[in-house]
């Protein structure tokens, strides 16, 4: 179709000029990684200051959920001076930010457990869930994906591609209800609610983590198909394919060898997305499954103006979603060194 | 069933297995699932130290850990021998206790009336101390023996006892890290917790009375009514209250399981500021009164669970008055009447707040439809319940609120709270006329007789005056495996799952 769009083949660098500005080049890549990391501590800062921002905005605070419905206004005030609320808001943003660059991050002040302690239990289960998800959306929206583009114009090809439209539509809460009145009521075959660690065993691990993985990477694995399918499409119409397929090389190997590597942008860009998305989707599907892991862990803590908790949850979050993004990069620069530092 | 099953064909014994294997549903970890009853609560305890956390939710996880003082009957919330088998008044200002001899904190140390007096002494420093204000000291003059000396009269703190204050805690209580390894002389003690998860309980050799009837008691945590309907309905859990009303008709299509609906001592209301226009005109109290359908808002609202509200107390409970069934019928021409008597004949605005859950926003906007009828433009914001109370009890920014009140043991509590001049939960301060003195005398005797005379007087002072609008007694939807024996829905509306026994099922 598109006759004037070029191959995307991968272009290897120059190596004269290369080897002429080899000295600054490790300045650049020096200046690079510096300003990464400077913009990588900065997002953490403010993600955390502006979660603090909005739990204080917030009328209600945690003096009003410790002291439960019979508080007094002087035992109000008794509390938040305890707990340092009366003071300036920069002073107490201050107060945690300083510790938690210690690694301290404090007690709930609704419950007194740690919350490292808190967290440290609650993290696995949610890294796991978004873990499963994440191999599912990758194995499952893979295939589908080559399947859509491979048989476009086939019957099979268009129901995976309504199949994906219909899963990006679904929300994923209502999606776990279903799975759990299909196959934990009516079939008997799964846990309706709860988890299991996988340091517990593996087989009872995927038993309770089947049903909320399929609710949370149900969307992940239409999107993922969607998106593969659109990219291949597109590079299996290029002039290039056209011309390796002419020369007799094999569409097995034609799609595995040359148009699934350049799909590969586009696909990362969406696995970049899909975590972010999924580590967000753990707090609706946490709650219908009754999973204990940070999504539910936060939603009290909200509730609870437990700010410990919640701006743990934040930088912990935060830490996840960047460090995704950082994958992200480097995986870009891997599949096309087209890339450059910049 | 099985036996039967045994002798047909394979595939019917297929059946039974799936069958069974339905019914003796997971126990997590497999292993001895009977000797375990799992519960489901529907959010993580505030603390498991009874005199630090503020909430009512606590009490389904405290009660198994802790035994109290004094115990009550949990149909008619009336006081029952708890570690004090018998309890007096030798004078007006003081009450006696009588201990069990021998008794033990789950630890091994000694629970005697040294134990009782270090334990309400500590209390009286901690964030529920307002329980024992009245309280000036505790004695222990021998062993069994403990005497509580009062500023006044007050025989509402017996059921006190009954309560938070009467969990007796151990020395062990001034470890720092006591909420989170906590101590009692309950049935059960404490193996684990981990928040928003499992507290996990095992049998308490060293409990006073009779032994509870299951080795281990594990208390889920599932804040969402739904899941927990489904951890019900699936058999991963035996117990759960707190169910959404909504989920009634599925539940009870589940052929395994008892599904209840009691009525007990929360109530919802209208809270109105008495000091703020137009709330401050008794007539306009009065019509809005007039103007509820509470039926229609129970049938609206909780599928028709609830009993209409006209006191302060359900009808089940002993101090409940009669002659309160007939106050505030649904008359919506006698409102718009005293409506323009009042002056508000072309309507008022009235704002008010309450709770974003989908429950609380429905039951607002029928409130808003029936007070629309007489004029009122009841301007309701749902929002976080710790801001609204903020709002609406400190910053007195709204005339009205919509919350509940969720009950205590005695009455004399419930009734000063509400309508105490200086309470908390009066933010215009306004009295009601002679009613003050009235709830001081029926707390002055012992006598419930006497008691439910007083607070019967007070009903009426409450009834002309109209400090609040009532709405209904909410039925606290419970569900249970048919396994289970031993329930007794109480009126405190908290279980108490420590005896609830399970069978084998098979």
């Amino acid at each position: 179709m598109s006759t004037v769009s070029l191959p995307p083949v991968s272009l290897r660098p120059e190596p004269r000029r290369d080897g002429a500005r080899a000295p600054n080049r490790r300045a650049l890549a020096l200046r690079t990684v510096a300003l990464r990391i400077g913009a990588f501590l900065a997002t953490l800062v403010l993600a955390t200051f502006v979660a603090f921002l909005l739990i204080k905005l917030v009328p209600g605070d945690p003096a009003t959920a410790i002291a439960g419905e019979n508080a007094t206004p002087e035992r109000l005030a008794e509390i938040r001076a305890q707990l340092g609320l009366d003071q300036p808001l920069l002073v107490q943003y201050g107060g945690w930010a300083l510790s938690a660059v210690q690694g301290d991050f404090g007690t709930s002040l609704y419950s007194g457990q740690s919350v490292a302690g808190l967290i440290a239990q609650r993290l696995p289960v949610t890294l796991s869930l978004v873990a499963c998800s994440l191999v599912l959306a990758i194995v499952v929206g893979m295939a589908a994906g080559i399947i859509g583009a491979m048989r476009a114009e086939r019957p099979s090809g268009r129901i995976v591609t309504g199949v994906a439209t219909l899963g990006i539509a679904i929300p994923n809460f209502w999606l776990g209800l279903v799975l759990v009145t299909l196959f934990a009521l009516w079939n008997p075959w799964f846990p309706a609610t709860g988890f299991s660690q996988a340091g517990d065993g593996l087989g009872e691990f995927l038993r309770f983590a089947i049903l909320p993985t399929l609710a949370l990477g149900a969307a992940g694995v239409a999107e993922v198909a969607r998106q593969l399918r659109g990219a291949l499409l597109e590079v299996l119409t290029a002039d290039y394919i056209r011309m390796a397929r002419s020369k007799g090389i094999s569409r097995s190997a034609l799609l595995l060898r040359h148009a699934l590597r350049n799909a590969g942008v586009p696909i990362v860009t969406v696995l970049g997305l899909l975590i972010n998305r999924l580590v967000g989707g753990t707090v609706v599907v946490e709650v219908v499954f009754a999973i204990p892991g940070m999504g539910t862990l936060v939603i009290d803590a909200v509730n609870q103006r437990d700010y410990p908790v919640i701006q743990a949850v934040v930088l912990v979050m935060a830490v996840i979603v960047l460090v995704a993004n950082a994958i992200v990069e480097i995986l870009y620069r891997r599949i096309d060194p087209r890339i450059r530092l910049s | 069933m099985s036996a039967l099953l045994r002798r047909s064909s394979l595939g019917l014994l297929g059946v039974a297995l799936v069958a069974t294997a339905a019914c003796g549903a997971p126990a997590q970890g497999g292993g001895q699932a009977d000797s375990t009853l799992t519960v489901a609560i529907n959010t993580n305890p505030s603390s498991l130290d009874p005199q630090a956390g503020p909430s009512g939710t606590d009490h389904v996880s405290l009660y198994p850990l802790y035994a109290t003082l004094v115990d009550f009957d949990p149909k008619t919330m009336e006081a029952a021998p708890g570690l004090a088998t018998e309890w007096s008044f030798p004078d007006p200002t003081t009450l006696k206790l009588t201990l069990r001899p021998g008794l033990k904190f789950s630890d091994g140390t000694v629970l005697d009336a040294a134990a009782v007096k270090a334990s309400l002494d500590r209390y009286k420093t901690q964030t529920n101390k307002a329980d024992l204000a009245n309280v000036t000291s505790v004695e222990a003059p021998d062993a069994t023996t403990v005497l509580l000396r009062q500023k006044t009269p007050d025989s509402s703190l017996v059921l006190v006892l009954a309560d938070r204050a009467g969990m007796v805690v151990p020395a062990a209580a001034a470890n720092p890290d006591f909420a989170q390894k906590p101590v009692g002389a309950g049935p059960y003690s404490f193996v684990s917790y981990s928040p928003g998860d499992r507290l996990v309980l095992k049998r308490n050799p060293n409990y006073y009375g009779e032994a509870p009837p299951m080795e281990n008691l594990t208390l889920r945590v599932i804040t969402d009514p739904k899941a927990a309907a489904n951890a019900l309905m699936s058999g991963q859990v035996d117990f759960a209250d707190n169910l959404d009303a909504n989920d009634i008709p599925q539940l009870k299509g589940n052929d395994k399981l008892t599904v209840e609906s009691n009525v007990g001592l929360w109530f919802d209301m209208l809270y109105f500021n008495l000091a703020q226009k137009p709330l401050d005109d008794v007539r306009v109290r009065q019509a809005i009164n007039l103007a509820l359908d509470r039926d229609e808002i129970i049938a609206g609202t909780v599928n028709g669970e609830g009993e209409p509200a006209r006191q302060p107390l359900p009808s089940s409970h002993w101090a409940y008055d009669k002659a309160n069934a007939s106050v505030w019928p649904h008359d919506v021409a006698k409102a718009k009447q005293l409506m323009a008597e009042a002056g508000y004949a072309n309507g008022v605005t009235i704002t008010s707040v309450c709770t974003s859950s989908p429950l609380e926003i429905r039951r607002n906007e029928i409130i808003r439809s029936q007070l629309a009828q007489i004029g009122i433009d009841y301007k309701v914001t749902s929002m976080d319940t710790n801001q609204g109370v903020s709002n609406y009890f400190e910053k007195q920014a709204t005339n009205a609120a919509q919350y509940a009140w969720s009950g205590r043991p005695d009455p004399g509590q419930t009734y000063s709270r509400l309508f105490g001049a200086a309470s908390y939960q009066n933010p215009g301060k306004v009295a009601v006329p002679g009613l003050d003195e009235i709830l001081t005398q029926a707390v002055a005797t012992q006598d419930l007789a006497a008691r439910s005379a007083a607070y019967a007087k007070a009903d009426k002072l409450i009834a002309d005056f109209a400090p609040y609008a009532p709405l209904y007694f909410r039925g606290d939807v419970t569900a249970y495996s048919k396994s289970v024996t031993g329930y007794t829905a109480s009126l405190l509306g908290k279980p108490k799952v420590a005896f609830l026994a399970k069978g084998s099922g098979a």
